[in-house]
């Protein structure tokens, strides 16, 4: 028992040392900001409002916080921390006071914030040399776990494997995480994806439409190489004999999965013209040549949110 | 116990001469088995009557021409159109790489993409390096990405490559594949964009 209320100080402790530095660069807000949370029954103040009100009571206790994610923007968590405080002159009463955390930062920007492709692992991300597959899905308004769960329940993309590639996103990133459709991961759809980030390592955030996920989908076949060609079992479908590819294959997998045939909204098509091609392992007979693999430069924008 | 270990070593065998037939003869499947021919050659794109095709020749500063593709295809959804992606490529793959062991691929060191025109809006264009421009009568944007794009006539065209080509250069050099001009580099297209007329 002693060790449970030991645990739960130092989570509370935890959680108030994330909101004392989120409270940096707090935001005050207007009590009917917060209408929405409907937690506020007796009484919101700004967090300077707040910490003032603490600060001239001899005693105050902490009694709760709440977060709505979102409640202050895309961008932005409503934190709300309830004290309960005593003094002589107004007796007990509760001082309940808002943060913002978070704020819009960075965004979507392809070819400069944004790299249009994911890049080998352990490489700098600098060299279209150490390029390996096209993005060619950005998901709106979540992070990478968020993909994930979208990506099994519509489509069956259910498990978490890959080799690490890097993605730039104001700097250079190791994968998130992956979505594959077979384990073992044989022949299956496979996407790596990254959560855009901002200088500073967090999450990068978009003033209307908030958190991004960029992701590279693809169709790949499991098999021996060919002589010749290459020494890796997995291949990107080619363009020519598996159309339309596995990398517009696999993009359209989601979409017709998601939008087509799920709660999702297409939002845009964007033109990002990365149609690199990428030399395969396997091939079509030692005399007629590798596969090759390209996308069609064509990024689907879609909601994650439904 | 010997005619068990006989049986083990002759299936072996048999195995190791599927995979090695297939690793020599390709993942053919009833689609590319059915076909009497894999792919596309330059004969075929010099035959092609759809389209205006531009590339840069059997090779391209040293680098061959490896592969000619045709991607022909109607798009996954083609009664959707808010959803459908027509692919109506040809493509020229110059220059091999070679795959570096522990890797999946590798990219092509040059490649020109040639499509029709309604493929490509301009204006669903992201990430342009600058404001287009006009080079031999062709709209010509370059992207952060190292790729360029042109427009002109009935088609758009994209040059890409892993960095070791120059891209502007090969801008410069592209030649009619299928008839018309120009039929040697430099020269100004047959069939200039609407805002590039005489430029």
């Amino acid at each position: 028992m002693r060790h449970r209320t030991a645990i739960l100080t130092l989570v509370l402790a935890a959680i108030l040392g994330l909101v004392a530095w989120g409270g940096s660069d707090a935001i005050p807000i207007k009590e009917t900001d917060a209408s929405c949370s409907g937690l506020a029954a007796t009484g919101l103040y700004t967090a300077a409002e707040g910490q003032e009100m603490m600060a001239s009571t001899a005693e105050c206790y902490f009694v709760g916080i709440s977060r709505l994610v979102g409640g202050c923007s895309k961008c932005s968590d409503l934190y709300i921390l309830r004290y309960l405080c005593y003094t002589k002159a107004k007796g007990w009463y509760y001082a309940n006071y808002l943060y913002c955390v978070g704020s819009v930062k960075g965004g979507l920007y392809p070819g400069s914030t944004t790299g249009e492709y994911s890049y080998k692992g352990g490489s700098s991300c600098g060299s279209d040399a150490d390029r390996v597959d096209p993005i060619t899905v950005v998901f709106y308004g979540g992070d990478y776990t968020d993909v994930q769960e979208h990506a099994c329940d519509h489509g069956s993309w259910c498990f978490n494997s890959g080799g690490a590639q890097r993605f730039w996103s104001y700097g250079c990133y190791d994968q998130n995480g992956n979505a594959n459709s077979a384990n073992p991961a044989l022949t299956q759809y496979h996407m790596r994806i990254l959560t855009g980030r901002y200088w500073d390592g967090t999450y990068s955030c978009d003033s209307t439409l908030g958190t991004y996920n960029v992701a590279t989908p693809h169709h790949e076949s499991w098999g021996p190489p060919q002589v010749g060609c290459g020494d890796a079992w997995h291949s990107v479908y080619d363009n020519e004999t598996h159309r339309p590819g596995g990398f517009n294959g696999a993009r359209d997998d989601i979409l017709r999965n998601w939008v087509l045939n799920g709660p999702h909204e297409l939002l845009e098509w964007q033109y990002w013209g990365n149609v690199q091609m990428f030399r395969q392992s396997a091939g079509y007979g030692v005399l007629n040549g590798c596969w090759w693999a390209g996308a069609d430069g064509w990024v689907a924008i879609i909601d994650l949110g439904h | 116990m010997k005619r068990i270990a006989t049986v083990v070593i002759g299936v072996a065998l048999v195995a190791a001469l599927v995979v090695g037939l297939w690793a020599a003869f390709g993942r053919g499947d009833c689609e590319t088995a059915a076909a009497t021919r894999i792919h596309w050659t330059l004969a075929d794109a010099r035959a092609f009557d759809e389209y205006s095709v531009y590339y840069l020749g059997q090779q391209y500063q040293g680098l061959p021409l490896v592969q000619v593709i045709r991607t022909d295809w109607p798009g996954s959804f083609p009664d959707d159109p808010e959803l459908n992606r027509p692919d109506h490529e040809v493509i020229f793959v110059y220059g091999n790489c070679e795959i570096p062991p522990g890797e999946e691929s590798c990219p092509a060191p040059l490649s020109v993409h040639v499509r029709p025109e309604s493929e490509i809006p301009y204006e669903a264009v992201q990430g342009k390096a600058g404001p287009p421009g006009c080079v031999r009568g062709a709209k010509v944007q370059a992207l952060k990405n190292g790729t360029t794009q042109l427009w002109t006539g009935d088609v758009t065209i994209a040059i890409t490559g892993n960095g070791s080509v120059n891209i502007g250069q090969a801008v410069s050099d592209l030649m009619r594949a299928n008839g018309g001009k120009p039929d040697i580099p430099g020269k100004p297209f047959d069939n200039p964009h609407e805002n590039c007329v005489g430029h």
